[in-house]
């Protein structure tokens, strides 16, 4: 497990940390999310041991995290290689630096090029490579070793969907292979895709974390997902907005949006829909996308406001 | 130590692979080559050349061990020595009543360019001055003579019926005490300017090498999963040692092609430039004294291009390098600037002294030092002590730098600004 504790750090003046503190457990995949400049990049290099904290800790299975440096893997968001050196003898040498056994490394190294169907490259120098293929080898110098926990910085930035595929598909089977994936990225619908837990930071500090399917269901049930249609008219949708307890109405996919007054109304509302000879295909609770939860959880009010606790 | 082994192979490797290298090399090599045969070919063209037709003089004493032994006597004459060293007036010191004190008053005011005292067997003393460098070439075949002549009184003065070991008489050999009389720093003067410009141009160029390279890293952004992989220190040092020994293999490349050069045209330039010769057979430079200005050779290195790499590390482009790297380039020039000042005799010797346990002006005052004979081996032991001090001290505070540097990106800290910044971390 991971432990960040009451982690703070300053640059100058700012303060960019701020008592930050979370867990990641061990073999799950975390999304680790923030809007720019809050302090993700700097947490993760404070993990990488990059930078020092100014107090608290990161802990890895109870370890100072500099002293399991070698069992972390990882892709900076800043990515670069040696433009002008091959991908093989750069690759190596990136093993080497990490310690790993030179008898085996060259084989690992193809075969995780191999899985990343960049074998081709091998013996190339990266400077060749388009932007999308250069994050490809990164991405096997960060698995080099096959470290206990993954830190992936903003991994699909600059990829195009077949790469983005490909990289996916990586990521996936380290997730499969019950290594812990950390995940920084500001592509919601990938983190949603891949991770179980999050935690989101503004400002330095931990907004929300923990399950992400936990939080989710915490939220309150009352917006509900309708479709159906109607006998008799084309525009169902005042109907909708005059049953009891709905709040207001609005197209959303192949149906409507409802907002009720309470989460309490939705049983009220399935009955008075059935009243109205509606037809219903479908009437679901609409849980909140993590793009919501990331909007209402690191979005600073408007200007003028003040934010409500 | 594995990691800074694993750096310095990649960056020599990088190096001495990249085309750059390879193409830079060839091209001191043809031209040095070149070079070699420009005098040959100019000789050819100018028939005018004029031979020296200037003899040397030279004294010789026999002791009277010597005197009394018909081998000896009937065989070490003017005429025998005229024909054993050319172009020479040899004087028979003791038929003038000279001794060994008259021999070093007639080198030391000019009246002669050599002397030698024999009193039989393979030992025999030479004295010349330091200036005169044709004078040693003198040495190697008198040697040879009185070799010859040790082995005839070896096998003469053998009674009949005793049987002499061939073997000994045939690995006997000339024992010649060399003794240097007056002389100055003519000869190592340049040595000295060689030697110092040769160290200034191998920190410009490779200390350059080192800060682009640097620089290079943090702009390709590979700097950042180095330092996750490796000890900012190891790769520092790695970095440094790999620069320069792809420096030194340059520079082994460079020598090799003048001395294949020479080699080329050996029979031109043997009787053309004696005096090189001279200069490279007869120089007092000991092995161990050349080992200790090698080292001195590269801490001076090491000293200069941990500065560079410090420095670099705290700046994210090309251009803002060169600007950072200005001050220690002024060092630099001031250095060499000293060194040449110190060896032309212009500098007061208290404060060349001084200077010399300076580690910044160590590598280049000290070796002017050296070649004046002005610094006995403790001097240079201790000069070495000091420098050696200083690079360690200089690599300890870069590796602070270069640390905090290489995460640095935008604008370049201050140096107040980057001093706070290091002891906070």
């Amino acid at each position: 497990m991971i432990e960040i504790k009451n982690l703070s750090k300053s640059f100058g003046k700012k303060e960019v940390l701020q008592n930050l503190s979370f867990n990641v457990k061990d073999g799950v995949a975390f999304g680790f999310l923030g809007r720019n400049g809050t302090g993700k990049t700097t947490t993760i290099r404070i993990l990488m041991n990059i930078f020092r904290e100014d107090s608290g800790e990161v802990l890895v299975n109870g370890t100072p995290a500099y002293e399991e440096k070698s069992r972390i893997g990882y892709l900076p968001e800043e990515r670069g290689l040696y433009a002008k050196r091959k991908i093989r003898e750069q690759l190596i040498y990136l093993g080497r630096l990490k310690g790993l056994d030179p008898a085996s490394l060259e084989n690992e190294v193809l075969s995780k090029l191999d899985e990343m169907e960049a074998l081709e490259y091998a013996d190339v120098k990266l400077e060749t490579l388009s932007k999308g293929n250069q994050q490809k080898i990164q991405l096997v110098a960060s698995l080099l070793g096959e470290p206990e926990v993954v830190v992936l910085d903003e991994p699909f930035s600059g990829l195009d969907p077949i790469n983005a595929q490909i990289l996916k598909k990586a990521i996936r089977r380290q997730v499969d292979l019950g290594k812990t994936v950390i995940f920084s990225s500001h592509q919601m619908a990938q983190v949603e895709e891949f991770c179980d837990d999050i935690c989101i930071i503004n400002h330095g500090k931990s907004v929300i974390s923990g399950n992400l399917n936990e939080i989710k269901r915490a939220y309150p049930r009352d917006r509900i997902y309708v479709k159906g249609s109607l006998a008799g008219t084309e525009a169902p949708q005042e109907t909708l907005a005059s049953l009891p307890g709905v709040l207001s109405t609005e197209p959303f996919e192949d149906g409507w949006r409802i907002a009720l007054t309470d989460a309490g109304a939705k049983d009220h509302l399935f009955d008075a829909l059935g009243s109205a000879k509606f037809s219903i295909d479908t009437f679901s609770v609409m849980e909140p996308t993590l793009e919501q939860i990331f909007v209402e959880k690191a979005g600073d009010p408007p200007a003028g406001t003040e934010a409500v606790q | 130590m594995n990691n800074i082994a694993t750096v310095i192979k990649f960056e020599y490797s990088g190096h001495v692979k990249a085309k750059s290298f390879k193409v830079m090399s060839a091209i001191f090599a043809v031209l040095i080559i070149g070079l070699s045969f420009v005098p040959r070919a100019m000789s050819a063209m100018n028939e005018s050349v004029k031979e020296d037709t200037t003899n040397k003089t030279a004294v010789y004493i026999l002791e009277e061990s010597a005197k009394n032994d018909p081998v000896i006597s009937g065989a070490f004459t003017k005429d025998t020595l005229s024909q054993v060293v050319a172009k020479t007036d040899w004087i028979n010191g003791g038929e003038k009543g000279y001794d060994e004190n008259d021999l070093k008053r007639l080198i030391g005011n000019g009246e002669a360019d050599m002397a030698i005292i024999y009193g039989g067997g393979p030992a025999f003393k030479f004295f010349a001055p330091g200036n005169k460098l044709s004078a040693y070439s003198s040495v190697y075949p008198i040697g040879e003579f009185i070799t010859a002549l040790a082995k005839q009184q070896a096998i003469a003065g053998l009674p009949e019926d005793v049987r002499q070991d061939a073997s000994e008489i045939a690995s006997m050999a000339s024992q010649p005490e060399i003794i240097d009389i007056g002389g100055n720093a003519q000869n190592n003067f340049w040595i000295g300017y060689f030697l110092m410009f040769l160290l200034f141009y191998m920190i410009m160029g490779y200390g350059n090498f080192v800060s682009s390279s640097i620089v290079s890293e943090k702009t390709s952004k590979a700097m950042e999963l180095l330092i996750t992989a490796a000890k900012p220190f190891d790769l520092m040092i790695g970095k440094v040692v790999g620069v320069g020994l792809a420096a030194l293999t340059q520079m082994a490349i460079i020598l090799a092609s003048a001395v294949a050069g020479i080699l080329l045209n050996l029979p031109f330039w043997k009787e053309k430039y004696s005096s090189l010769f001279d200069l490279i057979t007869t120089t007092n430079v000991s092995p161990a004294l050349a080992v200790v200005l090698i080292v001195f050779f590269f801490l001076g290195f090491f000293l200069y291009a941990f500065i560079f790499a410090a420095l670099s590390s705290t700046v994210s482009k090309a251009e803002e390098a060169a600007t950072v790297v200005t001050l220690p380039m002024l060092l630099l020039f001031a250095s060499l600037a000293l060194g040449f000042l110190s060896l032309s005799g212009v500098l007061n010797k208290t404060l060349v002294v001084v200077l010399s346990y300076i580690p910044f002006f160590t590598p280049f005052v000290m070796v002017s030092r050296f070649c004046l004979g002005d610094v006995s081996l403790p001097g240079l032991a201790s000069g070495f002590a000091v420098l050696f001090a200083g690079v360690m001290g200089i690599a300890w505070v870069a590796a602070k730098i270069y640390r905090v540097g290489v995460m640095m990106y935008g604008k370049p800290m201050k140096l107040p600004e980057l001093i706070k910044t290091v002891r906070q971390r």
